[in-house]
């Protein structure tokens, strides 16, 4: 199997080609914020593929950095300050970790989240924001890994994590078309933004899609 | 919607524009990034920096110069500056000593402030460290809102700063540690009696009848404690102020500063018929008032209604609130 290094390099830009290919479905999706959502994010993804060759040659805590401050950088406002979040954190908690275990990377995306939900102003399930996607997939995989741990059964296959946190992420997803937004510029709308998926839970859904799908090439 | 402008698009940077032409000898404006920064040479100290949403003048484009702020971020209006506008003016204006960010609590602005730092630790840019001004008593503490929000006394704390910032040898954290002091010690209420309108939707934000006030009003019309019947003067001065006085509290033999700030479409002399009406209720509480600013510090738009800000003081303080500083809207 590749070195988890090449993967990651893989993964992200897979993650890059789908969330620039889905920029008219997240404008529109964003249409009760200011509508930029999708423009943003096809520029962020963009200067990360523009950057690919020096990424793909840092050590996993850096690449996920890097990806994470171009696209903070590149993109913008609070999705911006999000999204680089994300990836920022995840690589802060990897650090130097040269082979992460399925561990490392759940504990890496439990803090990532956390910080996400402090930066976003105590953000909670229910919000309409991308943590109504991200949150249950965290917690897909820590339940997955701590049952695999109490049992003493055989380690997980990192496909079968994946999935259960596309599905979990999924579903997060679904659940932000019936909410009520309560935070960022679509909740001055209020009951307006009941009916509208939350751009933020697709963007999450279409990252561990693609994360899925990169990482089955290498099985 | 009739205002003195050319495009809702337009807006901060034709703004900026004004500032910058106004006062040449004092500030330069980088516009692609809507970068305010000091003109006149200075060495060898900490730098100052804030940002926040425009719509907010004089805060904080107009503060910027020797002895209060070395460099501001304007965002558009009501928005938070962006991520690289705030890494370059800290760059910009960092002279070797390090970059103190003050920065009003709202989620977006401290998102920003939060990530550039991060940027700069990450690039090896200049030491930063930040102080998040939450001065507004409107709101109560909880894990479930993003906290108090900063509001006009943060002027103080930007005043104060830039002052000891000036002085020789002050490190990054002593001044951080002074921020944090005065952030402490100073506390705002506001009220609203008309919504402000944005350029850019050219229609009151929020409605408020004919009748209704608005108390604890936030810097961009979010809601405050509650909404109440017009009353006179007299009555709604007095809530605000007891509001204030009671939450630190200040109490009897404290020295104060006032500042009576307008929210932008109130006259300026309404603000001392309020004025007038709170420095009553202080002597009388037997609080001593050692300087009172009256005028339009920290706005939202042409939003109709005020705010009262005090700041309880010890001698560095008054001496710091004092010292010489050579900003944009200086009058003569």
């Amino acid at each position: 199997m590749a070195a988890q290094k090449t993967i990651l390099a893989g993964v992200i830009e897979a993650i890059a080609k789908k969330l620039i290919d889905a920029e008219k479905t997240l404008t529109e999706l964003d249409s009760m914020g200011d509508a930029d959502c999708g423009s943003g994010v096809r520029r962020g993804f963009e200067a990360v593929l523009a950057s690919m060759g020096e990424i793909s040659q840092l050590e996993i805590g850096d690449m996920l950095k890097k990806t994470g401050f171009t696209l903070a950088y590149t993109i913008g406002g609070t999705s911006g300050a999000m999204l680089g979040t994300g990836f920022i954190e995840t690589g802060k908690s990897i650090g130097d970790i040269k082979d992460p275990s399925l561990e490392d990377w759940v504990k890496a995306l439990e803090s990532a989240l956390s910080v996400i939900k402090r930066r976003g102003g105590n953000t909670r399930v229910g919000d309409k924001t991308l943590v109504d996607a991200l949150e249950p997939a965290v917690a897909t995989m820590k339940a997955l890994l701590e049952k695999q741990v109490n049992t003493g059964g055989a380690p997980l296959a990192p496909d079968l994590f994946l999935r259960a946190a596309f599905a979990a992420a999924q579903a997060g997803s679904d659940r932000t078309i019936e909410m009520i937004a309560k935070k960022g510029r679509a909740s001055y709308v209020g009951e307006r933004s009941k009916g509208n998926r939350d751009p933020g839970s697709l963007i999450i859904v279409i990252i561990f899609e693609a994360a899925l799908e990169e990482s089955r090439r290498y099985q | 919607m009739k205002k003195i402008i050319n495009t809702p698009e337009s807006y901060v940077s034709d703004m900026l524009r004004g500032l910058e032409l106004s006062s040449p000898e004092k500030i330069g404006v980088i516009h692609d990034k809507r970068i305010v920064y000091r003109k006149d040479p200075y060495l060898n100290k900490v730098a100052i920096v804030s940002g926040s949403g425009s719509g907010h003048e004089p805060d904080q484009a107009f503060y910027v110069g020797k002895g209060v702020l070395d460099a501001a971020c304007a965002g558009p209006v009501f928005a938070a500056p962006t991520l690289d506008a705030i890494v370059d003016a800290a760059k910009l204006v960092d002279r070797g000593r390090g970059v103190l960010f003050l920065v009003k609590n709202y989620t977006g602005d401290r998102a920003n402030f939060e990530m550039a730092s991060e940027m700069l630790e990450f690039e090896g840019g200049p030491a930063v460290d930040t102080v998040i001004i939450n001065d507004d008593v409107a709101v109560k503490d909880s894990t479930y809102t993003a906290g108090r929000r900063g509001v006009a006394g943060a002027m103080f704390v930007y005043k104060l700063v830039g002052a000891k910032s000036e002085e020789e040898g002050v490190n990054l954290q002593s001044l951080k540690k002074l921020a944090m002091d005065v952030n402490d010690n100073v506390r705002t209420m506001g009220f609203a009696l008309k919504s402000c309108t944005t350029p850019a939707k050219g229609s009151p934000t929020f409605d408020l009848g004919e009748d209704e006030i608005e108390i604890g009003v936030g810097l961009h019309g979010e809601p405050g404690r509650q909404r109440q019947k017009f009353v006179q003067a007299d009555s709604i001065i007095k809530i605000i102020t007891d509001t204030v006085i009671e939450d630190l509290p200040f109490m009897c033999g404290d020295e104060v500063a006032l500042m009576v700030n307008g929210l932008g479409g109130t006259p300026v002399s309404e603000l001392y018929i309020a004025a007038g009406i709170t420095i009553d209720i202080l002597k009388n509480k037997r609080i001593k008032i050692f300087r009172t600013y009256v005028n339009n510090f920290c706005t939202s738009l042409d939003m109709e209604g005020a705010s009262v800000s005090l700041l309880r003081l010890n001698e560095e303080f008054k001496r710091l609130l004092e010292a010489p500083c050579d900003i944009p809207i200086k009058y003569f």
